[in-house]
This record gives C-alpha cells, sequence and structure tokens, in this order.
C-alpha cells in the first residue's frame, strides 16, 4: 500500500494567524480511497488543516501534495478536491438542478453531458424529482444530499467534508452516517472528513487523527485510537476512561508495574518512554472492568477493592460508579445479557473491580503546552476575520 | 400576542395607523389631487388659476424644448445613478468584508459629511469647479508651468499640446459635468448604505463553495455575488436615481443655462413664471414617467431575485 501514491500528503505544514498557531507542524499520508477522520475539539486545527487542503487557506509553512502533485499556492478553483461546507453553502437563487451542474458548468463541459451527470449524480443521493426545487424548499437532509451531489458530480480525487452532519438532528445524523459511509465505497472517493463527534467518527472512518491545539496526536484505526489510545487527552476525548495516579515500579519490555497511592501493584502499557519512579496515570475503559464480591478471592490481574456508590439501569446496560479506598471513583458498564438474573450490587456494597493488564495503558503527566500557544478560543477569533 | 377578537383587533389596529393615515392624507394625498387638479387648469391674465378643464398643458409638455430637458434630466439621473453604483458598490464591498468593529466607524464616516447643509456642501463645489476655483487655479497654475517647461526641454507634440491646453481653464462650471459631480456627491451613501446592507448580510461560504466548484473571482462574482447582492444595488439606484431625476438646488447652482432640469423648469413655472397649471403638468409628467420607470425596473429586477433570501433555511 505504501508504494502507491498517496491521495493526499501534509508534508510539515503550519499555519500561523498572527501570533497564534492554528496548525503546528504537522505531517500526514492519507491514502488512495480512504475514508480519514479528523477528530478534536473546537478550535483544535483541524478545520484549518481541510481549508489548507481545499485552498482555501495557504500554509504558513510546508506543503500539500494532492495524488503527488505539489499544490504550492494554487487557488481552490484550480485543486483536483471538492468541499461538502458545514452549512452546505447551497446557492440559494439557484434550483437544486442549477446547483447541481454549477461545478460542471465552470469547467465547461458540454450541456447535453451536464443534464445526464446531473440526474445521475442525484439519483445517486436519491434526490430525483427534487431538480425544481429552490434549496430553502428542502429538509435539511435533504440540503445536505444536494451538497454531496454538487460535490461528487465533478469526480474529485478528494472529498472534503467539514462536520457535514453538525446540523441535523440526532436520528437523521445517524442514517447519514451510514449513507455515507456507503457511498464512499460506492465512489471509491478518498473522504476527509472534520468532525468533533467521536462516536461518528469511530463509525464511519478507516483511520482518525486526532487533534489538539494544532498537533496530530494519535493516527490510527478507530480499534488502535479506542484501544491504545497514545495520550491521556486521546483516551478521554474518545469514549470514557477511568483514571488511577502510581509511581512506576518495574519496567520490561512491553509491561510497567505502578504502585498506586493507595499501595496496591497494578500492571499497565506505557504508552510511551517510562523510567522508574516517574509519575503515571493509569487509564482503562469502563467496559472492561469486571466487578465481583468482595469477600471473594482477590482476582488475578489488575484488581482494586472499592465500595458500590452508585448504580444506574439504562436498558442496554448498567453503570455502576465505585468508589476506592482512597476516594479514586471507578466507572464499570456491564452489558445487561443475562437480564434480571444477573448477579447485581447495591451501593454500600464492598466488591472488587478487576480489570486485563495489556487493556490499561500507563501514560506521563499530559505535557505542558509551549508558550505562545493560546487557548482554542482564541485560535477561533483569530480565523474569524479570514473569513 | 394577546387574544382580541376580531372586531377589538379591526378596532386596535384602526387606531395605530389612524395619525398616520390622517398625516398621509392631509399633507400627501390632498397636496397631490390640488397639483392633478390644477394640470388641467389655465394661466389666468394676473397669475392666477382659471378652472376649465384642458389638456393644453400637457400638449405643451410635447414642444421639443421640455423634451429635451426631460431626456437630459434622464441622461444626468441615469449617469449619476451609474457612477454612483461604479464607485458606491466596490466601497460597499470594501467596508462590509472589514472586521466588524471597523465597519462602523467607515459608515460614519461616510455619513459625517452629509451633516452639514446640502445648500452649503453644493456652493462648496462652486470654488471648486469654476474658472478661478481650486481645479483650475491647479491646471492654469503648476500643472501649465510644468507642461511649458517639459515642452520646452522633451521632444513630441505631447507637451507641447498639453502646455496650450492648460492655459485656459477647464470650462467645468455651469456643464452638465458639473452637475452630474454635484449629484454623484450628494447621493453617493444612497448607493453605499443598501449595497452594504447586501454584501453584509451576503454568506461569504457561498463564494468559497463557487470558487470550491471551479469558478475563478470573477465568475464567482458574477454568478453568485452578484446575484445575491443585487436587492442592494435596486434599492441603492432608486434611491439615487429618483432625487437625481427631479434635482433643483444642484442644476441650479452648478448648472447653466443650457443645463436646466426638470426641477428647474417646474421651479420657474411656479415662482417666477406663476404659471401654476402648465408648471403642474411638467411635476405630473415627471412622476408619471417615474412610476412608470420604477415599475419596469423592479419587475426586471424581482424577476431576477425573486427567491433570493438569506441561507436561514439551510441552518
Amino acid at each position: 500500500m505504501n508504494s502507491q501514491i498517496p491521495s493526499v500528503e501534509l508534508i510539515s505544514i503550519s499555519k500561523l494567524f498572527g501570533s497564534v498557531t492554528a496548525v503546528d507542524n504537522m505531517s500526514l499520508r492519507i491514502e488512495d480511497g480512504e475514508f480519514f477522520s479528523l477528530l478534536g475539539p473546537s478550535g483544535c486545527g483541524k478545520t484549518t488543516t481541510l481549508r489548507m487542503i481545499g485552498g482555501f487557506e495557504m500554509p504558513s509553512m510546508g506543503e500539500v501534495h494532492i495524488s503527488g502533485e505539489a499544490q504550492g499556492f494554487r487557488p481552490a478553483y484550480k485543486r483536483p478536491v471538492n468541499t461538502v461546507f458545514q452549512n452546505y453553502a447551497l446557492f440559494p437563487h439557484m434550483t437544486v438542478y442549477q446547483n447541481t451542474a454549477f461545478g460542471l458548468e465552470m469547467q465547461k463541459v458540454p450541456k447535453l453531458e451536464i443534464k445526464k451527470r446531473v440526474f445521475e449524480a442525484l439519483e445517486m443521493v436519491r434526490l430525483a424529482g427534487m431538480e425544481n426545487r429552490k434549496p430553502q424548499q428542502l429538509s435539511g437532509g435533504q440540503q445536505q444530499r444536494v451538497a454531496l451531489a454538487r460535490a461528487l458530480i465533478n469526480q474529485p480525487k478528494v472529498l472534503l467534508l467539514d462536520e457535514p452532519l453538525g446540523a441535523l438532528d440526532l436520528k437523521l445524523r445517524k442514517a447519514m452516517q451510514l449513507e455515507l459511509k456507503d457511498l464512499q465505497g460506492r465512489v471509491g472517493i478518498t473522504f476527509i472528513y472534520v468532525t468533533h463527534d467521536q462516536e461518528e467518527a469511530l463509525t464511519m472512518s478507516d483511520r482518525i487523527g486526532v487533534m489538539r491545539r494544532g498537533r496530530l496526536l494519535q493516527v490510527g484505526s478507530p480499534e488502535q485510537v479506542y484501544e491504545t489510545p497514545a495520550t491521556r487527552f486521546v483516551a478521554n476525548f474518545i469514549g470514557d476512561s477511568n483514571y488511577l495516579e502510581g509511581q512506576v515500579k518495574e519496567r520490561s519490555a512491553d509491561q510497567a508495574t505502578v504502585a498506586l497511592e493507595s499501595g496496591e501493584t497494578m500492571w499497565a502499557q506505557p504508552a510511551s518512554e517510562l523510567t522508574i519512579g516517574e509519575h503515571v496515570t493509569l487509564a482503562f475503559r469502563p467496559e472492561k472492568v469486571h466487578i465481583s464480591p468482595g469477600d471473594e478471592p482477590r482476582p488475578e490481574g489488575n484488581a482494586i477493592l472499592c465500595s458500590v456508590k452508585d448504580v444506574v439501569y439504562t436498558g442496554s446496560f448498567t453503570t455502576y460508579l465505585l468508589c476506592t479506598q482512597d476516594e479514586s471513583e471507578i466507572m464499570v458498564r456491564w452489558q445487561n445479557e443475562a437480564g434480571a438474573r444477573q448477579r447485581r450490587f447495591d451501593p454500600g456494597d464492598g466488591v472488587y473491580a478487576s480489570w486485563p493488564p495489556e487493556l490499561t495503558t500507563a501514560f506521563l503527566p499530559e505535557e505542558d503546552i509551549p508558550a505562545g500557544h493560546t487557548s482554542s478560543v482564541d485560535v477561533i477569533e483569530a480565523m474569524e476575520p479570514s473569513r | 400576542m394577546i387574544n382580541l377578537s376580531p372586531r377589538q383587533r379591526r378596532i386596535s389596529l384602526a387606531v395605530l395607523i389612524s395619525p398616520s393615515l390622517f398625516w398621509l392624507i392631509v399633507f400627501f394625498l390632498f397636496p397631490l389631487l390640488i397639483v392633478v387638479a390644477m394640470s388641467f387648469g389655465q394661466r389666468g391674465t394676473y397669475g392666477g388659476i382659471e378652472w376649465n378643464l384642458t389638456l393644453e398643458n400637457f400638449a405643451r409638455l410635447a414642444d421639443p424644448l421640455y423634451i429635451k430637458i426631460f431626456w437630459r434630466s434622464f441622461s444626468i439621473a441615469g449617469l449619476t445613478t451609474i457612477i454612483c453604483l461604479l464607485l458606491g458598490y466596490p466601497l460597499a464591498f470594501w467596508i462590509a468584508t472589514r472586521p466588524p468593529n471597523r465597519r462602523t466607524l467607515f459608515i460614519m464616516l461616510l455619513i459625517v459629511p452629509f451633516w452639514t447643509n446640502f445648500l452649503v456642501r453644493t456652493y462648496a463645489w462652486i470654488l471648486i469647479l469654476r474658472d478661478q476655483g481650486l481645479i483650475n487655479v491647479a491646471w492654469t497654475g503648476p500643472i501649465h508651468a510644468a507642461a511649458v517647461w517639459l515642452a520646452a526641454n522633451l521632444p513630441g507634440v505631447f507637451w507641447s499640446s498639453l502646455s496650450n491646453l492648460t492655459a485656459e481653464p477647464l470650462g467645468l462650471f455651469g456643464t452638465n459635468l458639473a452637475i452630474i459631480i454635484g449629484l454623484v456627491y450628494g447621493w453617493l451613501p444612497d448607493m453605499v448604505l443598501p449595497c452594504y446592507a447586501a454584501i453584509e448580510r451576503f454568506d461569504f461560504s457561498l463564494s468559497e463553495a463557487a470558487e470550491d466548484l471551479y469558478a475563478n473571482r470573477l465568475r464567482t462574482f458574477l454568478r453568485v455575488i452578484f446575484p445575491l447582492t443585487l436587492p442592494g444595488i435596486l434599492a441603492g439606484s432608486m434611491l439615487v436615481f429618483i432625487p437625481s431625476l427631479g434635482a433643483y438646488v444642484t442644476p441650479d447652482l452648478l448648472g447653466g443655462a443650457r443645463s436646466v432640469m426638470i426641477g428647474n423648469v417646474i421651479y420657474s413655472q411656479f415662482m417666477a413664471a406663476r404659471d401654476y397649471p402648465f408648471g403642474a403638468a411638467v411635476a405630473m409628467g415627471l412622476m408619471i414617467l417615474m412610476v412608470i420607470g420604477t415599475v419596469i425596473y423592479f419587475r426586471a429586477g424581482v424577476k431576477s431575485t425573486d427567491t433570493v433570501q438569506p441561507v436561514e433555511a439551510a441552518r
């Protein structure tokens, strides 16, 4: 796969807005036909990155390559990419047909061919028969599909999507997620998808790049970023996590022995190089934790004695909130497989919480943000006037 | 809203609109009817009005002299509108794309000069345009001197003809050009403000979308920005064209004997010739032409913008 020319390659790109660094020395390779998501909180630089690929912003440093071709300062209208904008940006004075045909018209495609391809594109997004409507006569989901057809009709090498589902309600959103994924498989175009919704990214992507403060923290498959997060931020941002503080006691090739403040010994996978004596945070997922009665023998692996603080039944699973002896909280999510026959615990019960060491990650304390970086709010404000 | 019976609602509506309705009837509709009636009257021997129904006044309008004045007025107003648009739209565009706090400042700067009396500001243009005015002092002074010196030291016909040209003042004052300059100056903000309002409302993600779909800057402007800001252009053009067409002060002060506009004809009929019926007929003729023109103009404009609305529906 690596011998192929990547669909998009970012070579140490940075973007500065005045003194604010929106994107900081980012390198990334996106393969042909991949569904790649850029995930991060608002102001992390994901939209700026997308806009640099699209040609709406030019990188302050570094290079954007599309299909192996350096883009330099090439403007948006000369790049072989198309964009689905956050608010769709459909032309309100044009019909669905005119909106969809716009790109081909600008490329001076013959009228007859335009007509054929517009009908095909609208068919593809299930909007046949809506040609003469104006955008404001369509529902949010339909407008979304017009935006998709308008972009895909040009058969771009890469489709850029900037939080395209953000304006839709939850149910429609879920349906559109699957539809988008399916569409991407059919057209075989590289999708670069910007979102702050971790669930959306996990559902649709082949790979996810998690960003924070202009930097790419981790790139990997949904399984990789979820199961083996590279930093505490990634663990926290994608899904829920439990955290325990401790100190490194021993270090082997792929395992670290960590002593908690309360004295228990835990084993974990180090996320980075650790040295003995260093302070670390252990993270593990709520659904990996098993609960057993406190009067039974201590389970194997990582285990800690707790008391049940709260039990919340939410249909398909039950959430237990446990409290360790030194007042740390552990959240446990248990699938309600056995129905009412399942062994239940009540608030006040003494229990063992146990989880496998191979599903525990040890992080160094989050690296400090270097001076010169500003809060995400400032980044957003700095980006505003450029619009 | 408070629940009202249909009857109560009718009463409250009547109470609310009656002051403005009263105002319009007494001070607008009634005088207008007087002018209409007057235009069918006849001038009395001593300047009064004889109310014998006649179309004589309207027949007089067909005189080539008046047709020429009407034509000149329309040309001057039309040119004024076009120049205002060419100057005002780019200015409005520039202001509307500044950071929000700056925009207010620039709009203020645009309006501030108009706090001074219109007559005074028009009078100031006399001082600029007349033969001994600012422009001609520079033209026949330093510019002439420089042209003479260059003609003496450099070869070519250009400098010698320039030195001949600059020997005489430009003769701006009293021309149609002087009137157009005065009108453009006077009505430019009326073009800028509606254009600004339309451009400021324009969602610039639409121009990015056009660019994304392979439209270069010119095409983005022609296909997306222009049609979506057309309502502002239409409104601004009307706000400039109508007062320019009926202008009186500007042609009176800056124009000469050969650049009389309809406003001056109406004034002179009422005030100098004391021919009220003919003055009323000229005013009526102007009004009828304006109404016809406005209807055609907005029909054409509405056709191309009938569904233009802010893109809120997309949210």
